[in-house]
This record gives structure tokens, C-alpha cells and sequence, in this order.
């Protein structure tokens, strides 16, 4: 008895090792079955492909289970109720082995980065390319990302032709989350991409760092620095709606000549992060000024393409406010029933509001029933809302008929109106007869120096 | 002795029974493995409410700094993939439309389709409604719907205003071929009244739907396997569908988004001949040639004396010529003489005179007079018109063909009227071109406007 006892022990250890080993044998991925695919066709090795690239092209695609598929769902399921043709199946992408690039298994190789960038970007499936691209973004946001894998997946990601989105969302979370080593790539990327890059780089840097990003875009000048405001808008939206509509603030208070075309900018984030409502309340709290009216106007065309009805009584409350007048064309411009947009502004009182609204309604029919608008106007006393009028009417029909909109505008009796909208006009005319827009400039009485804001495109 | 054999054979067998039993029934990590997917999204430990929320890593970089300012969950980014509940959903959909970055709100979007049924479909859907039909989280939302729930999901959108039937259909047969297509041949759309809404009340015709539907078809098709979204095509044009040999542009796109150029490229040459064949051969030469236009002109050579594949030539030369245009017209002119090279001559120098004119006519000036001379400077002065329509207008008169003189003068006589009218007049009375050269100078057929419209 003495002698068996080790024995069984060593039998009993051995038979437990055995399952130990039995469970972890079954469990092991095949490194096969990493490539997305597809069953198909002619196959040729190109000069320079990537053994990455030639297995994708190659594998082959598996179709989800028969047992789940043609039986239950096939011919003749349009005859019957939609419901009755409810299958049983799951959604597991069609190619790539998700398990074997878990976040437990630690740090993604430069070999998985690039099986799932090439995945990203040429899986056949959509959301197989978007659950690729999702680790990767994954992988991103963990201690252990180096920027070695940034740019290894960069590389790849540019060999291979990224879409614009995909670069985006990269280097957005680039920013957010190696702030320091994605401010330091704009000195290192080639010059033609720079711009590019930081564009989609700033909002995830604003969103988590935004006083850096805010000095960033400060040493910018011109055009450079009014595009990378927009960028850095989104991202101070994303971290903090206060500290980006002071921020917008701020740009007014310096004298910033684009800080009402920022603010509607700002006014489209807060909606899209904070929902239409939170958009209206944010807006409608600011401090009142040309600010607030851009606010109040970006809104008013979120609102109006969701409930015209609603937004324009929404927008009654603003009448008789000078600085929110723009609204009322913008709930016109964004409401697809012309006539109820037209009774609306039949009903609200005269104030400079309605008169926008009127002229909006002017230039949907200068652009489209052109001579139902011009017997109206002939009809109307020469007043302010007739200005109004010709000037949206004018802004419809120049598009088509820039010389018709040039001698119509002259007919408006306010001066810088008149001279804003013969030159607004004017551009159309010299984009579609250039000689003859030189003669009717001649002619004009325009000042000399708006030539050049009139004439300066070549034709389409 | 025997008692003793006994013994170790019965541990023997308990050892390798051991085995299977741990190897079949408890793999390891097998049931996580199973049901683990890397999708973005994990039950969120700091949830109190139990729902499902995605966000950043908690020890990430980022994350730290912004901790407790988004009340985003900090948990890694896993899904345990069970069924969502309604409590998920809602939580989901939340972060995807007020998600304070759009990284959240990608990985929000990914865990709704991640935990998609044909069941919970109408919820998730609820979820994502608010976004335009054409963006690609819509569409994918539908394709992967198509993919687990087949004809209910395509005939949802019978009901619908939103252009969903189609990306479903695609889903599906991306998922499904076979049923899909059975489906969509026994379609019956006038006697289904599924259909209703659409043919009846939105009085779409049923032809524009069964073409809709059909692109829908295709794409999938093609995501599955292109060969066998080929093959439909070719059905298609046989059976005399009108418009079916431009879906082969549909499977061209599959192709080229997952071969190589030079792949796609004999793809294409590999479809049998004809004009579907033409369509996907010029498409895929102005692929490989953006690609690699040394290695695409080697492979469009091979067809340079077929008549067929001359817009092959034309694309090669085009595309070769915005990288490096005498390069292009040098190869050019090293191929037999024919319609291709012809319209890559007038290609090429089209994109020459846009980057450097001057070059491009010091290098007309060097060209023997031929017929891709005459093309050459056609291709050059239709360019040049825009700018400089005095200069492209002696261009043009020094062709030596009639027929593409005459085109020739037109095509820039048009451009310079539109440019400077009065200019253009002042020259027609000077130069002394025929009436009927006036006329057509003056009258452009209608539908150029539209096409030059359609191409903006």
C-alpha cells in the first residue's frame, strides 16, 4: 500500500496536468486566421506588395453559417410579412480575429498594427474596417502607446491610403492623448502635410490640454490662424463649452474680424455635443451683442430644419431685436414649405427681423420664380422693405442672370446697400461675361477699388 | 505484476481522458475568447445604473488629466459580448449623440452594431435615426442590420423615408449571398404590398427602385466575393437590363479598395470582352496609373493596337501626365499610332497646358505633323482657351486634320466667348471662319451647360 501511494500521486498529478494542458492546447488562435478575406479571382504578386497585403488580397471570405442563412431567410421572403423573415444570426465581422488583438494581450506588434490598419483600410466589410480602426484608436489610449507605434501606424495607414476620415479620427487622438508628442510631429512632418495634420491634431490636443492649443494657434498668422480657430473651437467644445465660448469672447474683445463667423461655429458644436435644446438654452443665455446673434442664428437653422413650426415661434421672441434680425431669414432659408414661410412672415410685425426674413424669402424666389418676384417688387412703394426685398431677390438671381441682378440692384434707394449689393451681383456678372461686366462697371459708379473684389476669378 | 499494469493503464487512460475533457469542454479562454470582442466597449465598472459605457482607458495619458470631467466610464475598452439591454442601448445611443469627443462617440456606435440582433435592430436603429442617411455610420448600421436580419431588415426601409433598403440589401448579401440573391430575383414589387409606400403612395417608379436596390445588391456582392457580383452584372446586361454594365463599377470599387493596382488592373482584363470589360479596364488604368504610372503603362501597352481599349491608353497618359507630363507624352509616342494613342495625346497635353503651358508647346513644336500631333494639340489648346485664348486659337488653326481643326476652333472659340465675348466676336469677324464655325460657336448644344454642371 506504502509503495502505490506515490504512485498515485504521481498519477494523479499527471492526470491533472494532462487537463490543465488539454484546456490551454484548445485555447491557442491560429495565426492563419488574423487576415480579413474574401474567396476570388485572378491573384498576382505586384512588384513591391507586402506579404500583408498579398494574404489579404488572397484568403478567403466565409460566409455567415448556412444553417442560419438561405434556409431561414431566402427565396420568397418578400411575399411574406417582414417579420416572419427574422433570422437568428450574429454580427462577427467576417475576417479578422478580434480576440487575438484584445487589449489583455498587451502592446500591439508592429506586425498587428499593420494587419489592422491594412484591415481599416481594405476589408470588404465596413464594420469590419471600423472595429479595426477602433483598436487601433484603443490602443492609443493606453500608458504603454509610444510613438514609435504612432508612427508605425502612420506609415502604414499612408502606404496603404487612408481615408481623410481615418486621418482625422488618428490624429485627433493623437493629440488627446500624447498631447506632447503630437505637438512635437508638427516640426517633423513634411511641410505639405502640416497643415493638414494640425488641423485634425488641434481639437484632441484643445479637448484635453486647450490653453496649449490655444498658444498654439496664437503664433499662427492670416488665413492660417482664422481655418485653425475653427479646429481649435471644436476641441475647446469638446473639453469645455465655457471655456470655448469665452475663448470666442476673448477673439471679439481683440477686435478679431471672424469672431461672429467663430461664434456660429462654436453655436454648431454646442448643439451637436449638447442636443438642440441645450444648444437653444446655451445661446439664448448669452450676453447680448452681435455674439449673441450669431449664436441665435446658427440655432435658428439647427432648429428650423428639425421643426420649422416650432422654431419659428421660437424665434417671434427675438423680434424687434436689431442684433438677432438675422434669424428671421435663416428660419426662411432652412424651411422647405415656401408658403407657410411666406405666411410667417406676412404675420410678424414690421422690424428689422421681418424685413431679413422678407428679403430671404425674395432670394429663394429671385432663384426660382424670378418674374413672379419682379412684379411683386414693381408692386412695392420704395420703402425699406422694398430694399430688402430686391436685396435677397438679387442674391437668388445672380447665380443665373448676373446682369439682370447688376441693374436691379442699382434700383435699391439705401446708398451702402446699393453699393454692397451692385457688387455682390456684380462678381456673378463678371464670372459670366467678363467684357461686358467691364462696360456696365464703367458705368456704375462703384468705386474703382471694388474691381478687384468683382473680377478677380477666372472663369469656371 | 498484473494488478500493477492494471493500475497504471487506469491512470493511463484517466491522464488522456483528462486531456480531452480539459481540451473540449474548458478550453482555456475559450468561452471569454468566444465571447469577448474587441469592439470599443465593456461593462462599466463605475456604472451604477448597470449600463454599458465606452471611454477612455482610466490609466491612459489623456484620461488622467481629464478624469472625473466627462463622466465617461474609465475602463478599458472591452465588450462583453452579451445582449445589450434596452438599459444599454439608451446609454449608448446617449454617448453617440452627446459623447464630449468624437472618439467616444465612434466607440458608443461600434458597440451598438457590436451587440446588434435582428431583435433589438428597431432600438438601435432609434439610436442612430437622428443622422443623415448618408453618412457612413447610417449606412453601416443598415448593412450590418442586413447582415443578421436579411428581408426584414431591406424591407424596414419600404416604410421609410431615408435611403436604407439599399445598404441593407448590401449587408446582407455581403453576409448571405445566395439569399439574398434568390430574394431579390423572386422580387415582385407590384403584387407585394410591401412595396406600397414606395411604388403607390411615393410613386417611385418600380424600375428606379429595382435599380436601387439592385446597386445595393451588387456592392454586397461584390464585398462577398466579386466574382460572383461579376457574374450577376453579366447576367444582367444579358438579360437586357438597361444601364447593367455600369454596376461593374460597383465591383471595380470592391476590387480596387482591396487589391493592388496592379491586381485590379488584371482583374479587369481578365472579364470577358466587352463594353462592361472596357468600363472596368479605364477605370482601373486611371487607378494604376495614379498609383504607378511606369508599371501601368507597361500594362496598358498590351492593349495599345486593340481599338477597345483606347481610353485605357487615355487614362494612363492623363494620369501619368499630372505627375510627370512629358514623360507620359514621350511613352505615348513611342506606341503605335491609333485612336489610343490619340486620345492619350490629347489627355495628356490637356494637363500639361494647366501645369506648364510653355512647356507644353515647346513641345508640340518639336512634334512630326501626324494624326497625334493633331490630338496633342486639340488636348493643348482646350486647355490654354481658358487662359489664353488668342494664343490657343493659333494653336488650334495650325491642326492639320479638317475634321479636328474645325472641332478645334469650336472648342475654343466656345471657351473664349464665354471668357471675354466681346473679344471672341472681334476675332470671328477678323478671322474669316465659316458661317456654320460661327453658328456653332455661339449655339453650344444645351446639354454641354448641363454636363459641365454635372461634372462640378
Amino acid at each position: 500500500m506504502k509503495n502505490k501511494l506515490p504512485i498515485n500521486c504521481f498519477y494523479f498529478l499527471l492526470t491533472t496536468a494532462m487537463f490543465v494542458v488539454g484546456s490551454q492546447f484548445s485555447g491557442s488562435p491560429s495565426s492563419a486566421s488574423v487576415r480579413p478575406g474574401k474567396g476570388h479571382h485572378v491573384k498576382v504578386i505586384p512588384p513591391g506588395s507586402s506579404q500583408g497585403l498579398s494574404a489579404l488580397a488572397g484568403a478567403g471570405k466565409p460566409a455567415l453559417p448556412s444553417e442560419n442563412s438561405s434556409s431561414k431567410s431566402g427565396a420568397g421572403d418578400n411575399d411574406r410579412p417582414a417579420s416572419l423573415a427574422v433570422v437568428e444570426r450574429e454580427w462577427d465581422g467576417k475576417g479578422l480575429r478580434f480576440e487575438d488583438f484584445a487589449l489583455e494581450k498587451g502592446p500591439l506588434s508592429e506586425g498587428q498594427i499593420e494587419e489592422l490598419v491594412i484591415a481599416a483600410i481594405k476589408s470588404s466589410d465596413p464594420v469590419e474596417r471600423r472595429r479595426a480602426f477602433d483598436r487601433i484608436l484603443q490602443e492609443m489610449q493606453q500608458d504603454s502607446f509610444t510613438v514609435e507605434q504612432a508612427m508605425a501606424i502612420r506609415k502604414v495607414m499612408a502606404n496603404n491610403k487612408a481615408s481623410g476620415e481615418q486621418w482625422r479620427d488618428f490624429d485627433y487622438a493623437w493629440g488627446a492623448n500624447d498631447p506632447e508628442a503630437a505637438v512635437a510631429y508638427i516640426e517633423k512632418i513634411p511641410e505639405q502635410y502640416r497643415n493638414g495634420y494640425t488641423g485634425n491634431m488641434l481639437p484632441g490636443l484643445a479637448s484635453v490640454e486647450p490653453q496649449i492649443a490655444i498658444d498654439l494657434v496664437a503664433e499662427m498668422e492670416g488665413d492660417l490662424r482664422r481655418r485653425m480657430t475653427g479646429r481649435l473651437i471644436e476641441g475647446l467644445a469638446d473639453n469645455d463649452i465655457g471655456v470655448a465660448t469665452e475663448y470666442v469672447f476673448g477673439l471679439a474683445e481683440n477686435e478679431d474680424p471672424h469672431a461672429t463667423q467663430h461664434m456660429r461655429k462654436l453655436a454648431r458644436e454646442v448643439v451637436d455635443n449638447e442636443g438642440l435644446e441645450g444648444g437653444l438654452s446655451w445661446a439664448e443665455n448669452l450676453e447680448e451683442g452681435p455674439l449673441q446673434g450669431a449664436a441665435l442664428w446658427q440655432v435658428a437653422n439647427e432648429f428650423t430644419s428639425e421643426d420649422p413650426e416650432a422654431a419659428s415661434q421660437w424665434a417671434e421672441q427675438f423680434v424687434g431685436q436689431d442684433q438677432n434680425a438675422r434669424l428671421f431669414g435663416e428660419v426662411v432659408r432652412e424651411w422647405d414649405d415656401r408658403e407657410a414661410a411666406e405666411a410667417w412672415v406676412d404675420s410678424l410685425e414690421p422690424s428689422q427681423g421681418q424685413r431679413d426674413a422678407l428679403s430671404a424669402v425674395f432670394g429663394f424666389k429671385g432663384a426660382n420664380q424670378p418674374h413672379e418676384a419682379v412684379q411683386e417688387i414693381i408692386d412695392m412703394p420704395v420703402s425699406q422693405d422694398r430694399d430688402f426685398a430686391i436685396n435677397g431677390f438679387i442674391s437668388g438671381l445672380a447665380s443665373q442672370d448676373g446682369e439682370s441682378a447688376v441693374i436691379w440692384a442699382a434700383e435699391i434707394s439705401d446708398p451702402g446697400m446699393r453699393e454692397s449689393a451692385m457688387i455682390r451681383a456684380g462678381r456673378h456678372f463678371f464670372r459670366q461675361d467678363h467684357q461686358a461686366a467691364v462696360e456696365w462697371f464703367n458705368a456704375s459708379g462703384l468705386p474703382e477699388d471694388s474691381l478687384s473684389h468683382m473680377a478677380g476669378r477666372k472663369p469656371d | 505484476m498484473k494488478k500493477n499494469f492494471l493500475l497504471h493503464g487506469a491512470w493511463i487512460i484517466a491522464a488522456v481522458l483528462s486531456f480531452y475533457i480539459g481540451a473540449t469542454f474548458f478550453p482555456a479562454g475559450g468561452n471569454d475568447d468566444k465571447e469577448r470582442m474587441a469592439t470599443g466597449v465593456r461593462k462599466g465598472p463605475a456604472d451604477e445604473r448597470g449600463n454599458l459605457t465606452v471611454g477612455k482607458g482610466g490609466s491612459s495619458k489623456a484620461s488622467a488629466k481629464r478624469s472625473g470631467g466627462d463622466g465617461v466610464d474609465s475602463g478599458s475598452l472591452e465588450v462583453v459580448k452579451r445582449k445589450l439591454t434596452d438599459g444599454d442601448i439608451e446609454s449608448l445611443g446617449e454617448q453617440l449623440r452627446k459623447g464630449t469627443n468624437p472618439i467616444e462617440r465612434r466607440f458608443a456606435f461600434t458597440a451598438l452594431l457590436a451587440g446588434l440582433t435582428a431583435e433589438n435592430a428597431l432600438q438601435v436603429r432609434k439610436q442612430i435615426e437622428h443622422m443623415d442617411h448618408r453618412s457612413a455610420e447610417f449606412r453601416e448600421f443598415h448593412y450590418a442590420w442586413g447582415a443578421v436580419g436579411g428581408a426584414a431588415a431591406v424591407m424596414f426601409g419600404a416604410d421609410t423615408e431615408e435611403d436604407d433598403m439599399s445598404p441593407a440589401l448590401t449587408g446582407w448579401a455581403s453576409a448571405d449571398p445566395e439569399a439574398a440573391l434568390a430574394w431579390f430575383n423572386n422580387l415582385d414589387m407590384e403584387n407585394n404590398a410591401g412595396f406600397d409606400a414606395l411604388l403607390k403612395d411615393r410613386k417611385i417608379p418600380a424600375a428606379g427602385l429595382t435599380g436601387h436596390l439592385m446597386r445595393g445588391l451588387v456592392q454586397g456582392l461584390a464585398d462577398a466575393n466579386p466574382d460572383t457580383a461579376t457574374q450577376f452584372v453579366q447576367d444582367m446586361v444579358a438579360s437586357g437590363h438597361e444601364g447593367a454594365e455600369g454596376m461593374i463599377h460597383i465591383v471595380a470599387g470592391a476590387v480596387m479598395r482591396s487589391d493592388s493596382p496592379a491586381e485590379a488592373a488584371l482583374w479587369s482584363e481578365g472579364l470577358p470582352e466587352g463594353k462592361m470589360r472596357d468600363m472596368a479596364m479605364n477605370r482601373m488604368a486611371g487607378h494604376f496609373a495614379r498609383s504607378d504610372p511606369e508599371a501601368a503603362a507597361s500594362w496598358a501597352e498590351n492593349f495599345s493596337s486593340e481599338p477597345s481599349s483606347a481610353g485605357v491608353i487615355g487614362e494612363v497618359g492623363q494620369n501619368w501626365a499630372r505627375r510627370d507630363a512629358q514623360a507620359a507624352v514621350e511613352w505615348l509616342g513611342s506606341l503605335p499610332a491609333g485612336n489610343g494613342q490619340n486620345i492619350g495625346m490629347h489627355r495628356a497635353m490637356n494637363q500639361w497646358a494647366e501645369r506648364d503651358p510653355t512647356a507644353a508647346s515647346e513641345y508640340l513644336s518639336t512634334m512630326a505633323a501626324s494624326d497625334s500631333k493633331d490630338a496633342a494639340v486639340r488636348g493643348f489648346s482646350s486647355r490654354l482657351a481658358w487662359e489664353n485664348p488668342q494664343a490657343a486659337m493659333s494653336w488650334a488653326e495650325s491642326i492639320g486634320s479638317d475634321e479636328q481643326r474645325r472641332n478645334a476652333i469650336i472648342g475654343v472659340g466656345r471657351a473664349w466667348s464665354k471668357r471675354d465675348a466681346q473679344g471672341a466676336a472681334e476675332w470671328m469677324v477678323s478671322s474669316g471662319v465659316s458661317e456654320d464655325v460661327q453658328q456653332a460657336i455661339l449655339n453650344p448644344p444645351k446639354d454641354e451647360g448641363d454636363a459641365r454642371g454635372r461634372r462640378r
